[in-house]
Parts: structure tokens; C-alpha cells; sequence
């Protein structure tokens, strides 16, 4: 059976309303029926994962509702009373299933608010039967004080058996108004008045270097992203909203080492003593992120050992839990530090003022680079080649930090070159990263569980059971540790390819 | 979806005070209804103001050409396909259709809305013909008001004779008291011998003005101005005949 259509107008100008409503009155009985007080707030992650999806969240009267950018709504389930939203925290299964593959760990949190008044018409025959619905709706955009009005949305609603009206009311709006374009745009209106505004934040680092630019010049504009990333994201730090707050800060610290140590040579002596700074950040927001590795990793923990040791483990997250507000409150005295305080003031004194010895590097960046690439890259590969079955596992760990080294180095100085050429050596380079990047995290959690299961003291039955859940967790995990080792000369090998070593030397030549 | 069917061959029993409002409280549990106006006097049609679209007859809804003659009421989720003056002699045209009488028509033409609704009622003419046979082949459930006269209980016996005639089980016919005057004793006596049967549903409805004032108002009891217990006495009505004859 067809279903009854709905069509959607727009208006900017909310004194045309009264106006058509009179016209309507003249051929058919409008009556008002309800008018309802309407508030919308919509959600997103900090790095907006919905709207990246082409989805738009909100909650509104209780009930929480994912919508595409059309306007169909995907999902719909009970809201939680919550302002910050896991996906664990939604009740209804087939809605948080979805939130958890597009959210993953982070958060759902309020962006604005939409308010305002929905009225709706029926507009009746002789029998005072409704043959027609009609709504009008006018809202606000709402953030903290400041407010701006929205278009005014009318729409009409066909009812089975009841074409004409339809028709009729529909050829009368279509002359005089615009039809409503997509839910989505609707919506985006209404970031006019926003502090965020979509995609404004994302972890993928993306700046552009001018060609002709100094390295000092360079390694400013870059610090500078690097530490409005590292500041954009330090309130969530600190208010503890989701663990990637952290994650991303922690990358920026990692980034900026990174730059510094690449370009050391080239770079004034002061940059040591931020070396040693950035260090000690890296070295005091360490153990909280520690901990969240592990969380994060209770579900998969779990399904890893047989089901009589999950008792047993639960303790474990049971402690690294409880635990984990005492870290986080040290991190908090750290970044409330004046050591901190005094690393960010000279830092940013060293990366944007002109008078700074930084500016004073004025060799070509772009043709250092070129150099540093084709260095960086011959290196690895000989390093990558020089690892057989037998080599320790300190040698995967060393040329993984190198990988990394040379991959945020591409990234840094991605608009020097062809941005595709870079995704696509990138996209090649990322399988042997991958194996290297989880041979370490084995190693690591390993590591970590063993020195945990040697220092259990005592002979209670809380002990015993965790020590016989990490016993049986470490040997999985050593089977998967091996598996990865096992795979890397067969990963490296494919990596190092000649269309691979084409590709950065096409790369760095192409001008 | 499952059709439920209220019939009885006496007239002014309260069928279609039962269909108008027990369609209205299968609405109130989310489900998608649908309310055949089986009667050309179209009382279930005037009670939700549907009038048929003038390209509506007879030939129409035997041919199968009758979804877009479905109107949705004044109420969302659920529809009504309006009586048409022309429905007074369904019966006969279900025999001439294929010049024998064919039972299963009706059931044939519902099968159509199989995946577009829940529950399809269908309140029916108070007669006993070819018609009465196909509402009965087509209903997962009858359910029929008898009056607690004994002239009513003698119509029910009637029906008991129609189901065997047309070979239908008898556990899909549901009866009740309808318009139940406290005060009278022939009602009272009359339910205290029969409510005993398993074929009388423990819900009866009694008479009530709210009831009759309908046709004042022209609405389901529960959409009505008035607060009564009419609804709750049909919700309950609606709530006994799912567990007895519609679950699983
Ligand atoms: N429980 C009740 N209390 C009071 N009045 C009722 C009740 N049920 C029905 N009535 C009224 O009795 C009259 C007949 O009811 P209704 O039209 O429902 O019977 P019917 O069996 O459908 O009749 P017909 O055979 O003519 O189709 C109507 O005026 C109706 O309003
Ligand atoms: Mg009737």
C-alpha cells in the first residue's frame, strides 16, 4: 500500500505565517489542535564520529534518536539522564551496538540546543473529519546566552484516502515557499551560533607548509598545530571525559618529540632542554593512559581465558580501576604545575616569537626533508632487512619507534609533496606497522601481567583465582605474541618492495 | 494479521458499538488496525465521519480493487475501508460472481492486507446468508453480542447450527453480553444460566449512556468528551478475547 505523503517548506520570514494561514481559512476549516513546546539538544563525539557517518544525534523529550542527514531516523530508544553518553550507557541493544561501532570508546556529549514551539493544524470537511495535518514549527538555536532563530519549517501530512487535500494545500504552498532541503543542512544552520562547529576537530594531523619556507618557519607552524592540538584537548584531560582526550594529547606530546629529535642537527641547542620537558610530559601522563590501555581492554581480556578465570580477572580491572582516580588526580596537579606552566610559556615564547633563536634556522626546508626522507627511509628498510627469525625481540621494538618516526615525518610535510602519494605509501606501510605496533603491545601487556602475577602475595582465594586468570591470560597472549612475530618477514617483505622505493623517490623529486 | 469479525444475526445487538470500539483499543497497543464496513447502512463509517469516495462499489471490493479506498481516520494507525450503499446485496453477488456460492471470497480478498495491518475487524449486517458464511470462513475470531434475552441466546444456537453447516471450528466463536441492564431480571437470570459456558467471555458490557451518546459525537468512547468507564470496560473486552482466541 502506498504510504501517506509528508513534503516540508521552509520560510526565513515567520510574518508569512499568519498570512497563509488566512488564505487557507478561506477555502477549508484550519483548526489548531496542539501547540507543544519542543527542546532538541544534539550530540556528537569531541572528533564529531556521528556526523562524520552522516548522522545526527539528539535527544528531545526524553527519547534519544539517531537521524540521518535526510531526516530518517535510524534508531530511537529511551534516553539515559546523562550529559557525557557511552554507548554502554543506552539501554536499548540494537541502538548501542550501533553507537559502540561508530563511538568506540568515546563520548557522546551536548553541542546545542534547539527550541521552540511546534503547532499543529488539522484542517477538517463538513463532517469535522481531519483530511489533512499540518505543522508549523519555529525554533531557536540555543549555546550558553546566546540564541538565533531558525527558519520557520511547515510541513503537511497526507492522510490515507485523502489525496485532494493534499494536493490542493501542497500546490498553494509550493507557489509561495521554498521547500525544507535536507535535515542535515537544516541542522547545520543552527551551528552558526556554536563555539564548535562540524569537523572542527579530528585526530588526523593536516597542515600546510609554505614551499619556500625556513625551517624555522616550518617547525613553527607545525609546533603550533601540535600544541593548540595538545591544548584543545587537555580540558578533556582533566575533566576526565573519555580516555581519548588523553590519547590525542599524548600523540601531540609524541608528534612534537618526534620533530624535534628528526631535525635535532638542524635545530638551535635550546631545543634539549624542551627535549627534556616534553619528556617529562610524556613521562607523567604515562600511567593513566597505562591504565586506560588496560580497561579498554577488559571485554577482549575476557573473552581471551576460559570463562571460570572471568572472576578472577574481574578483580583485576576491580583494582586498576579503583586505582585510577589517584592517577589521575597527580596528572592533574602536574598540569596545574608550574613546571608545566613555565614549559608551555617557553615554548610558546621559542615557537611563534620572531625574536626566538628558532627563526634563526633559515636553511630550505622542503630540500632538508627531501634529504631526511631519503635517509630516514633507506635506514629503515636496512634495518627492516637486517631482522631475521632469530634477531631479538628488541629489534622489531626498534625499528616499530622508526617506522613511527618516518610516518609522522611524512605527515608533517604531507602538503610539500603529492598528499595522495603520501596516503598511498602510508596505506602500503600501515600492515608492517600494524604487525610491529601489536608485537609491542604483546610485549608490553606481557610484560606488565607477569611483573602483576610475580608480585601477588599470599595464599587467600581472591589471590589464587587472579593468579590462575593472569596465568591463563599471559599464555594466550604469548601465543598471539609469537603468531605476530612469526608474521613479520613475510609483512616486511611486502613492504619492501621496489614500487615502494619508486614511490618515495618519485615523491621527494617531484616538484 | 488476524481478522476478527462481529456478527450476529440479530439487528441492534451492538455490533457496531463493539467494532467502533474495540478497533479503538486494539489502536491504544500500537498496532495497525483496519475497520471493514461490512454494513451498507455504514454506521461504523458515520461513527469515524468517512464518507466512501463516490468511485467506490460493490464490484470494486469483489475484484480486489479496494486498498485505495481505505481511509485513515482521525486517529493514526488506524484505517477504515467505508460501507458503500451498494454492499446491501453483497450475498448476492457473491453467488453470481461464479454461479455457485463461494464461501472463501471474502477471505481471498483480506488476504491482500496480510502484511499492512495487525487486526482487521470487520463489523457485519445483521443477516444470515451467503455473506454471514464467508465472514465466518474469513475471521480468525467471531465475536458476537448477545443481549441476555432468550430470544438472543436462541440466535446464538442459530449461529452454533451456521458453523457446523459451514464446517468451521467452534472454539473461534467468542460471545458476550452486550447492553446489560442490572435491573432487569430476565438479564440476570439469563446470564446466571448461561455464563457458565466457556463459549461466554467473563466480560459483558453493560448498557451505558456514554455508549449511546456515540452517534452524538461521533466518536470511539475513549476519544469521546466524557470520562466513563465505557473505554476500560472495552479494553478489558479486547484484552480477554486476545488471550482466548489471537496469542501466539
Ligand atoms: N452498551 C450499550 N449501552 C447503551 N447503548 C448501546 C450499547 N450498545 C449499543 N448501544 C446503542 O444501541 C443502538 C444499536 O447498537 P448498534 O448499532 O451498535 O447495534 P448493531 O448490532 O450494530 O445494530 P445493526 O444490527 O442495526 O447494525 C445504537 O443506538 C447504540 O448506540
Ligand atoms: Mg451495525
Amino acid at each position: 500500500m502506498k504510504q501517506p505523503r509528508t513534503e516540508s517548506f521552509t520560510t526565513e520570514d515567520g510574518a508569512q505565517i499568519p498570512l497563509l494561514l488566512e488564505n487557507l481559512s478561506k477555502t477549508y476549516s484550519v483548526l489548531e489542535e496542539t501547540s507543544r513546546n519542543r527542546k532538541t539538544r544534539l550530540f556528537d563525539t569531541f572528533d564529531w564520529r556521528l556526523y562524520r557517518k552522516n548522522l545526527i544525534c539528539s535527544i528531545s523529550s526524553s527519547r534519544f534518536v539517531i537521524r540521518d542527514f535526510a531526516g530518517n531516523e535510524i534508531m530511537q530508544c529511551r534516553a539515559p539522564r546523562k550529559s557525557r553518553i557511552f554507548w554502554s550507557d543506552i539501554d536499548d541493544q540494537k541502538t548501542s551496538e550501533l553507537l559502540k561501532k561508530y563511538l568506540s570508546m568515546r563520548a557522546l556529549l551536548p553541542l546545542i540546543s534547539i527550541e521552540g514551539v511546534e503547532h499543529s493544524f488539522k484542517i477538517v470537511n463538513q463532517d469535522r473529519k481531519t483530511v489533512l495535518r499540518l505543522q508549523i514549527e519555529k525554533y531557536q538555536a540555543l549555546e550558553g546566552d546566546t540564541s538565533m532563530e531558525m527558519p520557520v519549517i511547515i510541513s503537511i501530512q497526507e492522510l490515507r484516502g485523502y489525496e485532494k487535500p493534499f494536493d490542493q494545500v501542497q500546490k498553494i504552498l509550493v507557489r509561495d515557499l521554498p521547500q525544507l532541503g535536507q535535515y542535515g543542512s537544516y541542522i547545520e544552520q543552527a551551528f552558526g551560533i556554536a563555539r564548535r562547529e562540524p569537523l572542527d576537530y579530528g585526530a588526523k594531523f593536516q597542515v600546510n607548509l609554505e614551499k619556500e619556507a625556513t625551517i624555522g618557519e616550518s617547525v613553527s607552524v607545525l609546533c603550533q598545530a601540535l600544541v593548540e592540538s595538545m591544548a584543545v584537548n587537555q580540558p578533556g584531560v582533566e575533566r576526565d571525559i573519555d580516555s581519548e582526550f588523553l590519547h590525542d594529547y599524548r600523540i601531540g606530546i609524541r608528534r612534537t618529540r618526534s620533530l624535534l629529535s628528526l631535525l635535532r642537527k638542524k635545530l638551535p641547542t635550546r631545543i634539549s632542554y624542551f627535549e627534556d620537558e616534553f619528556k617529562w610530559l610524556g613521562s607523567i601522563t604515562g600511567p593513566l593512559r597505562d591504565i586506560d590501555v588496560y580497561l579498554l581492554k577488559e571485554d577482549s581480556y575476557k573473552s581471551l581465558v576460559p570463562e571460570m578465570f572471568e572472576p578472577g580477572l574481574q578483580s583485576f580491572f576491580d583494582d586498576l580501576a579503583s586505582g585510577r582516580q589517584q592517577v589521575l588526580r597527580t596528572l592533574r596537579t602536574e598540569l596545574n604545575s608550574e613546571r608545566y606552566e613555565r614549559l608551555l610559556t617557553d615554548w610558546q615564547f621559542f615557537i611563534e616569537d620572531h625574536d626566538s633563536e628558532l627563526f634563526g634556522c633559515k636553511a630550505h626546508c622542503k630540500s632538508t626533508i627531501d634529504k631526511i626522507i631519503l635517509k630516514r627511509f633507506n635506514s629503515f628498510v636496512k634495518r627492516g632487512s637486517g631482522i631475521t627469525e632469530e634477531s631479538p625481540d628488541d629489534a622489531l621494538h626498534t625499528l616499530r619507534i622508526r617506522g613511527k618516526k618516518f610516518r609522522y615525518l611524512l605527515e608533517f610535510f604531507r602538503s610539500y609533496y603529492a598528499p595522495q602519494d603520501i596516503d598511498n605509501f602510508l596505506k602500503h606501510m600501515k600492515k608492517l606497522q600494524d604487525n610491529l605496533g601489536d608485537f609491542n603491545d604483546l610485549s608490553v601487556q606481557i610484560e606488565m601481567l607477569q611483573a602483576k602475577l610475580d608480585g601477588l602475595h599470599g595464599r587467600n582465594k581472591k589471590t589464587l583465582s587472579l593468579a590462575a586468570a593472569l596465568g591463563s591470560l599471559i599464555t594466550r597472549l604469548q601465543t598471539e605474541h609469537q603468531k605476530e612475530r612469526a608474521r613479520f618477514n613475510r609483512i616486511f617483505e611486502k613492504f619492501n618492495t621496489e614500487s615502494n622505493r619508486q614511490l618515495i623517490l618519485e615523491m621527494i623529486s617531484n616538484d | 494479521m488476524k481478522t476478527i469479525a462481529v456478527y450476529s444475526s440479530k439487528g441492534g445487538v451492538g455490533k457496531t458499538a463493539t467494532a467502533v470500539n474495540l478497533s479503538y483499543a486494539a489502536l491504544e497497543q500500537n498496532k495497525r488496525i483496519l475497520l471493514c464496513d461490512m454494513d451498507s447502512q455504514g454506521a461504523a463509517s458515520y461513527y469515524y465521519r468517512i464518507k466512501p469516495k463516490k468511485k467506490f462499489n460493490r464490484t470494486k471490493l469483489l475484484k480486489g480493487d479496494f486498498l485505495q479506498f481505505i481511509r485513515e481516520t482521525d486517529y493514526p494507525g488506524l484505517d477504515l475501508l467505508p460501507a458503500h450503499f451498494s454492499f446491501r446485496n453483497l450475498d448476492l453477488a457473491l453467488t453470481s460472481e461464479i454461479d455457485q456460492p463461494d464461501r472463501t471470497a471474502l477471505r481471498k480478498l483480506l488476504y491482500v492486507l496480510e502484511d499492512e495491518y495487525d487486526y482487521v475487524f470487520l463489523d457485519c449486517p445483521p443477516n444470515l446468508t451467503l455473506l454471514s458464511e464467508n465472514i465466518i470462513v474469513a475471521a480468525d475470531c467471531v465475536v458476537t453480542p448477545v443481549v441476555p434475552t432468550t430470544l438472543s441466546v436462541l440466535a446464538l444456537e442459530q449461529l452454533l447450527k451456521l458453523f457446523r453447516k459451514v464446517a468451521c471450528d467452534k472454539k473461534k466463536l467468542l460471545a458476550f453480553f452486550s447492553m446489560v441492564e442490572k435491573r432487569k431480571s430476565m438479564h440476570a437470570g439469563v446470564m446466571k444460566k448461561y455464563l457458565k459456558y466457556p463459549i461466554f467471555l467473563r466480560q459483558s458490557v453493560p448498557f451505558m449512556a456514554d455508549i449511546e451518546k456515540m452517534g452524538l459525537y461521533r466518536k470511539p468512547v475513549a476519544a469521546g468528551p466524557t470520562r466513563s468507564v465505557a473505554p476500560q470496560v472495552y479494553r478489558a473486552l479486547w484484552q480477554e478475547i486476545m488471550e482466548r482466541r489471537l496469542k501466539g
